[in-house]
């Protein structure tokens, strides 16, 4: 006995620094498990079934981005719950529902007020889409004459309404009301980032006129989370070493077939 | 206290915010007197077509029961969504062309037609029976005996509860502020998202309340004038 005592305090100094070591659950909301906001549909990025709040079968690449996240983090696919949380609360002060939102969520200032966000994992400029019953505009001045559908707290509205003046401005809650809107001919056209309309326009080509231009606006895409949240650089990490290792560039390439080059610049 | 205060009631963002809530709110008054002007003359003839009397009326005293059943269970925001961003996309032409704030009275019409053909209702049922006996062995036709004894009556007793529905209606036009129409509650939303503070949903609803409560005092004034006189004939 006397003897097993210094072995014990021995095996003690040795096992505090190797559990140290070990690599401690990420601060999540729900220790070894990843609670992901989406708000489907937006083709290509994600779309889903919504179940009460959770959304099941989500695929999509912001889908495939926050699998690869959860990896990096340590915790196994299965392990996720999505939910749906609406794009218009995303922005709203206080604690949130989730860990982290994928929702094509540009980074702005005065976001980044009331949210954390990580690094960019997608970059993206404003798109038009038209009704099939518009006729395309040739400049900006163009654009702001028709009557326009726009998403409630969007960059896409915030362009249309401050620096486009628009005459005539739809507001819409989600997007799925605003693409009904456009199809059954509401407005001449929807102001949104380009790849979620450029896509739409792919999976329904007969229900909308045509991606019309683009307007630079170069913005890109961060998760959000809660302000000051301890994943925020456990994020920004992943996402670094998924950007380095290529990983980012090829789920591009396998959920967008668009050439986004090749849309005209709306000046 | 002062960051609640600060989030919901600032005085620089309530003068900000001023000028486009007003501009939405008159949307709100415009969409309320056209769709209560429009529910008070279908309701009431729906609620007459209920009353009609004979077996030859019967189908269609059972079309007004399946209408007012029907649109008094919908919610309103499913009746809304399928006028405004439904009925034109059912490709038919002129529909089309009709804004969506017309098509969001529409609905509004709709659904409070049901309501308020229950109140009138209600009111023609309370009328004694033997008035209209009265009326008719005095030889007016069963239209006359509708329109000079029982509908009187009837309409003046209900004016509280239709003034409530008037209420009602005033405030879901909100409700239409989700689907394209910019009116106060939408506009209120639209600042809450430019600028992260909710002023804009306290000035909408200083609005509301300040053509509300006129209309309140109003209910009540009139309550008060046929109390008087209902029992000075019974003196």
């Amino acid at each position: 006995m006397k003897r097993l005592l210094p072995a014990l305090a021995v095996a003690a100094l040795v096992a505090v620094p190797a559990a140290g070591a070990q690599r401690q659950a990420p601060p999540t909301m729900h220790p070894g498990a990843l609670t992901i906001a989406l708000n489907p549909p937006a083709v290509g990025f994600q779309v889903g079934t919504l179940r009460g709040n959770d959304v099941t079968n989500p695929s999509g690449f912001e889908v495939d981005l926050g699998k690869d996240i959860a990896a990096k983090l340590g915790i196994p696919a299965a392990k996720i719950s999505w939910i749906n949380v609406p794009f218009e609360t995303l922005f709203r002060p206080g604690a949130k529902p989730f860990d982290f939102a994928f929702e094509e969520a540009t980074i702005t200032a005065a976001r980044q007020k009331v949210v954390d966000f990580s690094t960019s994992y997608f970059d993206a400029n404003q798109g038009v889409l038209l009704s099939k019953s518009a006729t395309a505009p040739h400049s900006l001045a163009d654009l702001a004459k028709m009557s326009l559908c726009a998403q409630s707290a969007t960059t896409g509205l915030d362009y249309v309404q401050h620096k486009l003046h628009a005459k005539q401005v739809h507001i819409y809650t989600t997007t799925a009301a605003a693409f009904s809107a456009l199809q059954v001919g509401r407005c001449d056209a929807f102001v949104m980032d380009v790849p979620i309309v450029a896509s739409q326009k792919n999976t329904k080509p007969s229900a909308y006129g045509a991606v019309a231009g683009q307007i630079v606006t170069n913005e890109q895409y961060g998760a959000v989370l809660s302000k000051g949240s301890k994943l925020t650089p456990l994020v920004n990490q992943a996402i670094q070493a998924l950007t380095k290792d290529g990983t980012i560039a090829k789920l591009q390439q396998k959920w967008f077939h668009i050439d986004v080059k090749a849309i005209p610049v709306l000046k | 206290m002062h960051r609640v205060l600060h989030a919901f009631v600032d005085p620089f963002y309530f003068r900000q915010s001023l000028p486009d809530i007003w501009s939405g709110f008159v949307l709100n008054v415009h969409m309320m007197v056209i769709a209560e002007a429009l529910v008070l003359v279908l309701a009431l003839l729906i609620a007459v077509v209920r009353g009609l009397p004979g077996r030859g009326a019967r189908p269609l005293r059972g079309l007004a029961i399946v209408y007012t059943d029907f649109f008094r269970g919908t919610p309103l925001t499913i009746v809304a969504f399928v006028c405004i961003l439904g009925l034109p996309g059912t490709g038919i032409g002129f529909l089309k062309n009709v804004s969506s704030t017309a098509l969001g009275i529409v609905a509004l019409t709709i659904v409070y037609t049901a309501y308020v053909t229950e109140v009138y209702r209600a009111g023609i049922e309370s009328v004694h029976g033997s008035q209209r006996m009265a009326a008719r062995s005095l030889g007016l036709s069963y239209g006359q005996a509708l329109r000079y004894v029982v509908l009187p009556q009837a309409i003046r007793r209900v004016i509280p509860p239709l003034l409530n529905d008037f209420i009602g209606l005033q405030k879901d036009t909100a409700i239409i502020g989700a689907i394209g129409v910019t009116e106060a509650a939408a506009q209120g939303t639209n600042f809450a998202n430019d600028y992260f503070n909710y002023t804009g949903y306290f000035v909408a609803a200083v609005f509301f309340v300040y053509l509300t409560i006129p209309l309140a005092r109003f209910t009540d004034h009139i309550i008060r004038q046929r109390e008087l006189r209902e029992r000075a004939a019974g003196t």
